[in-house]
């Protein structure tokens, strides 16, 4: 794909962090901005769902700022999915956006089927199999 | 900008031109005025062209809502002269021609002529509808009927035929300044709008042909964009016009798209440079559409990308701006200036270096002016404030991210990396700074500049546009951008060393409801530093312990540091900060224990785990037990050192003498002045009352049998821990003690007999009574007075003691119980008095009262006055059982002369008084018990346990044992020992003291198998209870004896023969006189049964007896019938209290016989 993934975040239902993973090997993205920028997002995604009448879970581009493009996903259960991406002379395509965040909510769907996974702890992700699949997901996206 | 250069109202252009007729009198002025006065056009349908070719589904038609139109007077210069190469986008639509003249050959002559020269003119223009108004002027109409008839009507005929086009482009206006002139106008502004629509139609229809025709030459060499772009902006012109502004953005769209596209195909050629370098280009207003002559330098190739692309946006911008959304600039303003921005920075080099910052900080906050002012003069919804709140937020932190890159750049922002912006970081060294300057120094936005030259000032504008970004988020409802750019500008504020407006910025955002565990470290750290600038101990703390535990802080020495601060800190504080359920620690109650030694304590034993990862010193740890009463104990340690892991502390306290559910209520760790609470900490029964005595009650050892006032005695016992002082109170729902002032106690050491009686006081306040100090192995008895609420009517009593005492390691206690009394005498005793001439004699009786048996231990008959008791019984060592009544004789030997002498004369009363010395055996068997288990202990660890062991005895133990069987065999069996009997009692109680309890009791048990009643009365060191009972004046004052006397002496064998007459004397002799009277009165009765005696004589008598000489009265008796027979008796009444009569003869006796069978002759001679 013709974009850098710069971070992936997972958010709870209770706008909870739950994953934020800085996939950026740029020193100007620190975590410290995925975190602002994952926070942030949440005002958008809310303020998405709530003026539109939202049928589809891509939420599409959030926000675009110089360099970045945030984009959001919302599952059944108001787990929210983020991808900031770095922006290219390229527009990005929703398709490959959505194929992107498919696969996130399959690497959260077989990580909420673990029986010992509880979805309402507000626990951080520490799963080492989801930390595989969001990694595939971030370098299969500049490759 | 203004509204003007935004709202650039172009109208379409209506020409009206008349000949000289309509001169005349003014009549075509006044036509122009009446038309102008019923302008703007309303309601125009329309059906796009484009949209039924290109097939749009919308065929139904446009309803153009006003349409400005102007109105000007034709002249034929009025229309601009082509250029070639350019296009001019006509604003004329419709032509009019005002014909009001009614003479046929006026028109003839002129009219016709002039009309001809101006459809020469006006039918040649593209596009452009014309048409003929026939004005009948009221006026000349009346002429006309008069002179012509017909004649205005051939003159608008005329007209028609010389004019004549397949469209109707001639109509007839009649007006007659009365209600039918609104039809004519509407009449004629249909025509009007049939006009305009069809000239629009057309033009669109041009403008589409001709621009796919330029589109489709797109490949061809020499094509460009410029041209394409100024075909199809007329088509946009045109559109505007006709106030379609939706249809004229979408050919903006339109163009920007295939901007795009022809720059991605064919790069840009046809743009002469990238432009951006004249000066203002940086602050200029990108909205504003005169500040260059942007389409003629389209139209001449001349334009530059910058201008093309700003030129662009402007337009699109002033087409939303007419379209009233506010909303869709800043979004579309967004947009463009994020992508142009790229396209700026891809260019950099042909512009000066901060260029791209300067440009995008203005076109921003210009975006934002325009859209504020739009927003203000029209009134919009809260959903749509909110939308606009939000897109305005956009654009605020994009203009503030490039002045804190400017800021950056020049030095005037500090670096801070905790801002959302972190990329924003000064020049390198100071050869860069000199270009840095030079570069600013270009920036032509004042603000700007001005806001570079110093800290203060760059303050300003951060903070002005920072609080504005803030304000719009609260607007649209953006909580977590708020919080960022609170954050923001708190960091500013601390940078720039303003601890209290940093705090007080930080303050409200650390800890929100919605949990972001990184960001909200963050923000407290920081706070934490500025309250530590502060000097703000007490929120330095706070800040602390929320930092040690939070879960982003993962470097060790971080950790280490706050931990120390905390520590320090704790201690300087000036208020006690207490918090509850800190993450610092998770507690759990493991144990809890109440040892039983007799100076035991009370143990908690928690397990603590230190979340910390570093040592935590802790001063105290208490923690606060409660039991079901409400009374509060503490357990604590001092010093405790918790490690980062898990570690078991023990708090200890004083022991709980109550047994109950205890609750944990709440353990606090101290550090310094901090205190860590935490709460519900689990409950626990705990079995309290291993007090190290012994407490009793019943009825006093020394009694009075039908003694009236009652009385209780308490016994308190000490083992092996003495109590230096303490207070007893009691109380019953049946029984009621008086208020005593004092009491007396006695006190007695349970090893030797010695005792010795104190006074002791009573606490008048809360009329408990107060102990003397009691040493260890000491009794201390003492009674106090109640009264029977139930009158008798029950004998068995609830009795709660209540004592509190302190033990002699100076700890006070509170330990209550309540045990049933029973306050019915032990014993009943009666008696009867017996008489004879020599003593009298007592008889009595003892009943058993209580179901155990108790042990008569011996008795003791004592009496004052004349007599000399002598008990006949010896009742020793006997049992008396439940119901069982035992006799006991005593006869009362009179003293002697001289003894009695010796008694004063004054004392005439006598009493006797019996004591009976008494043990009860369940008593007996306790005290065996006790001293045994005295006797085992001694010198042994286990006297530790005293306390807990006296109470297994008294309450455990002596229940297992049978005192009947005791009492019948004289032989006390112990069953062997049960564990469970102790189970209940050593509940919370460490294992290996329980162990050592049953050991021991097992051996206690085992060698007190069976003990003889020898061995049990042999250890006998209890006080024997002792009961007595009183009987008055025993002894009369005056002792008459009574008796029947034969006179006659019997015969030989003594008995008597039937109707032998026996006489007798009734024989009242007095015995003893110690009356003070010489004589006393009294009456005899002699009563015979008449079945067996014939009695002769006075049956009754009154007789004065004088005390000498006894009284004698004769009689006769003849027994009636054989056989053994009493003789007649005798009741003598002295009718004195002091009398006392002795019958001697009452019940004797004696035989009657038949006189024997003799034959006895008798003759009678005749």
């Amino acid at each position: 794909m013709p974009f850098d993934v710069i971070c992936i975040a997972v958010i709870g239902k209770t706008n909870n962090p739950l994953y934020i993973k800085n996939c950026s090997r740029n020193a100007a993205y620190p975590d410290l901005k995925c975190h602002y920028i994952a926070h942030t997002a949440i005002d958008l995604v809310e303020e998405k769902i709530s003026t539109t009448k939202q049928a589809d879970q891509y939420l599409g581009l959030l926000y675009a700022l110089e360099e970045l493009a945030v984009f959001g996903y919302i599952t059944n259960t108001r787990v929210k999915f983020i991808i900031v991406t770095s922006l290219t002379d390229a527009a990005i395509k929703d398709q490959e956006m959505k194929a992107l965040f498919r696969k996130i909510h399959n690497a959260y769907v077989a990580l909420v089927s673990n029986p010992f996974w509880d979805p309402d702890a507000q626990r951080v992700i520490s799963s080492p199999n989801f930390d595989r699949a969001i990694a595939q997901v971030a370098a299969g996206s500049s490759s | 900008m203004h509204r003007g250069e935004m709202g650039d109202n172009k109208r379409v252009i209506i020409t009206y031109s008349y000949g000289p007729d309509g001169e005349e009198g003014g009549v075509g002025n006044q036509f122009a005025e009446e038309l102008e006065s019923r302008l703007p056009l309303r309601n125009i349908a329309w059906h796009n062209p484009l949209g039924a070719i290109r097939g749009s589904t919308n065929s139904t038609a446009r309803i153009i809502g006003t349409l400005d139109v102007e109105l000007k007077r034709y002249s034929p210069e009025m229309f601009p002269r082509a250029m070639p190469g350019t296009l001019y986008h006509s604003p004329y639509f419709l032509h009019l021609y005002l014909v009001t003249t009614d003479d046929s050959e006026v028109y003839k002559a002129t009219t016709r002529k002039q009309i001809q020269e101006w459809l020469n003119v006006v039918a040649n223009k593209k596009n452009q509808e014309w048409l003929i108004v026939y004005l009948i002027n009221p006026d000349s109409k009346g002429k006309s009927a008069r002179f012509l008839g017909v004649g205005a009507s051939s003159v608008f005929d005329k007209i028609k035929s010389d004019f004549s086009f397949k469209k109707e482009r001639c109509i007839r206006m009649k007006l007659q300044n009365d209600a039918k002139d609104a039809e004519a106008w509407t009449d004629l502004t249909n025509h009007l709008k049939e006009g305009i629509t069809s000239s629009l139609n057309q033009q669109i229809l041009q403008y589409d042909e001709d621009t796919r025709r330029i589109d489709q030459q797109r490949l061809m060499p020499g094509w460009n964009y410029c041209q394409y772009f100024i075909m199809k902006e007329g088509l946009a012109y045109t559109f505007e016009f006709m106030n379609l502004l939706e249809e004229a953005l979408l050919q903006y769209d339109e163009l920007e798209a295939s901007f795009f596209q022809t720059l991605a195909e064919q790069g840009a050629p046809w743009f002469a440079k990238f432009g951006g370098s004249e000066p203002d280009d940086d602050s200029a207003s990108i909205l504003d559409l005169q500040r260059k002559r942007y389409r003629d330098m389209i139209m001449q190739n001349t334009i530059s990308i910058f201008d093309f692309r700003v030129y662009l946006f402007a337009r699109q911008c002033q087409l939303l701006f007419r379209l009233g959304r506010p909303v869709a600039i800043c979004q579309r303003a967004k947009m463009f200036i994020n992508q142009f921005s790229r396209t700026i920075h891809e260019n950099e080099a042909s512009i000066w270096p901060f260029f791209r910052q300067a440009w995008m900080y203005s076109a921003c906050i210009q975006v934002i002016g325009h859209c504020d002012e739009l927003v203000a003069v029209s009134t919009q919804q809260q959903d749509f404030m909110a939308m606009y709140d939000g897109v305005k937020v956009d654009l605020l932190q994009c203009a503030r991210f490039q002045l804190d890159n400017l800021g950056a750049a020049c030095g005037v922002y500090p670096n801070m990396s905790n801002t959302i912006n972190s990329s924003a970081i000064g020049p390198e060294n100071n050869a860069q700074n000199g270009d840095v300057k030079e570069s600013l120094a270009k920036i032509t936005n004042i603000e700007l500049r001005s806001s570079l030259q110093s800290s203060e000032a760059f303050d300003e504008l951060y903070l002005r546009i920072t609080s504005r970004a803030i304000r719009s988020c609260q607007g649209s409802n953006r909580p977590r951008t708020r919080r960022i750019l609170s954050g923001d500008l708190a960091n500013l504020h601390f940078a720039r060393s303003r601890y209290a407006e940093a705090a007080a910025v930080w303050e409200p955002i650390v800890g929100q409801d919605e949990p972001w565990p990184f960001l909200d470290d963050l923000f407290a750290e920081k706070l934490a530093q500025c309250w530590k600038m502060l000097k703000d101990s007490d929120r330095y703390l706070k800040s602390c312990l929320h930092l040690v535990t939070c879960s982003t802080i993962s470097a060790q020495d971080r950790v280490e540091y706050y931990v120390d601060e905390l520590v320090s800190t704790s201690s300087q504080v000036a208020q006690v900060l207490e918090v509850s359920g800190v993450s610092i620690l998770k507690l759990k109650t493991l144990r809890f224990i109440n040892t039983i030694e007799d100076d035991g304590r009370c143990t908690v034993t928690l397990n603590v785990q230190n979340l910390v990862k570093e040592e935590l010193n802790f001063d105290e740890v208490i923690a606060k037990v409660i039991s079901t009463d409400g009374i509060e104990y503490a357990c604590q340690a001092q010093s405790i050192t918790l490690d980062p892991g898990t570690k078991d502390i023990q708090l200890s306290g004083q022991r709980l003498t109550i047994s109950g559910t205890y609750v944990v209520d709440h353990v606090t760790c101290r550090i310094g002045k901090l205190r860590l609470v935490y709460h519900n900490l689990g409950s626990f029964h705990v079995t309290g009352g291993a007090v190290p005595f012994s407490i009793s009650a019943g009825l006093p050892d020394q009694s009075l049998s039908r003694d009236s006032s009652s009385m209780l005695q308490v016994d308190i016992v000490t083992g092996s821990a003495a109590l230096k002082q303490g207070t007893l109170a009691l109380s019953a729902p049946t029984l009621s003690f008086p208020f005593l002032k004092s009491v007396l106690h006695r006190k007695s050491s349970m090893e030797d007999d010695a005792s010795h009686i104190k006074e002791c006081t009573i606490d008048t306040a809360e009329n408990r009574i107060v102990l003397p100090s009691i040493d260890s192995l000491e009794r201390l008895s003492f009674q106090i007075p109640f009264q029977d609420l139930a009158k008798g009517m029950e004998s068995e009593h609830r009795v709660k003691f209540s004592l509190t005492y302190t033990t002699a390691d100076g700890i006070s206690h509170v330990w209550h119980e309540s045990k049933t009394l029973n306050t019915s005498t032990a014993l009943a005793i009666s008696h009867v008095i017996v008489h004879n001439a020599t003593s009298p004699v007592i008889r009595y009786t003892l009943t058993g009262k209580r179901p155990n048996p108790m042990r008569i231990l011996g008795l003791n008959v004592s009496a004052s006055g004349a007599v000399d008791p002598v008990p006949l019984s010896d009742v020793a060592n006997t049992v008396l059982y439940y119901h069982q009544e035992m006799p006991v004789i005593c006869y009362l030997r009179s003293k002697e002369l001289a003894d009695v002498k010796s008694t004063t004369s004054a004392e005439t009363t006598t009493k006797v008084q019996l004591e009976i010395s008494y043990q009860d055996l369940d008593a007996e068997i306790t005290n065996f018990f006790l001293s045994s288990l005295e006797k085992l202990l001694a010198g042994t660890p286990m006297i530790q346990f005293s306390g807990f062991l006296i109470r297994y005895v008294c309450e455990t133990l002596v229940p297992l044992v049978d005192v009947a069987q005791y009492a019948l065999t004289d032989v006390a069996n112990l069953p062997p020992f049960v564990t469970e009997t102790v189970g209940h009692m050593l509940r919370s109680e460490q294992t290996e003291t329980i162990a050592k309890i049953e050991e021991f009791l097992n051996l206690f048990h085992d060698r007190l198998k069976t003990s003889s009643g020898n061995d049990v009365r042999k250890s006998q060191k209890l006080r024997p209870r002792r009961i007595s009972y009183q009987v008055e004046s025993p002894v009369p004052k005056v002792l008459l004896a009574v008796e029947i006397r034969r006179i006659d002496a019997p015969d030989a064998s003594g008995h008597l023969m039937i109707g032998q007459p026996l006489k007798c004397q009734l024989i009242v002799s007095p015995q003893r006189w110690d009356h003070d009277a010489t004589d006393l009165p009294c009456f005899c009765e002699i009563s015979a049964d008449p079945e067996s005696w014939v009695f002769s004589g006075k049956r009754k008598r009154k007789a004065i007896l004088t005390g000498k000489e006894p009284a004698i009265f004769p009689f006769t008796i003849i027994p009636i019938r054989t056989g053994y027979t009493l003789m007649p008796s005798v009741v003598v009444d002295a009718a004195h209290a002091k009398v006392a009569i002795i019958y001697h003869t009452n019940s004797l006796g004696l035989t009657v016989r038949a006189p024997s069978f003799t034959t006895k002759t008798v003759s009678f001679a005749t």
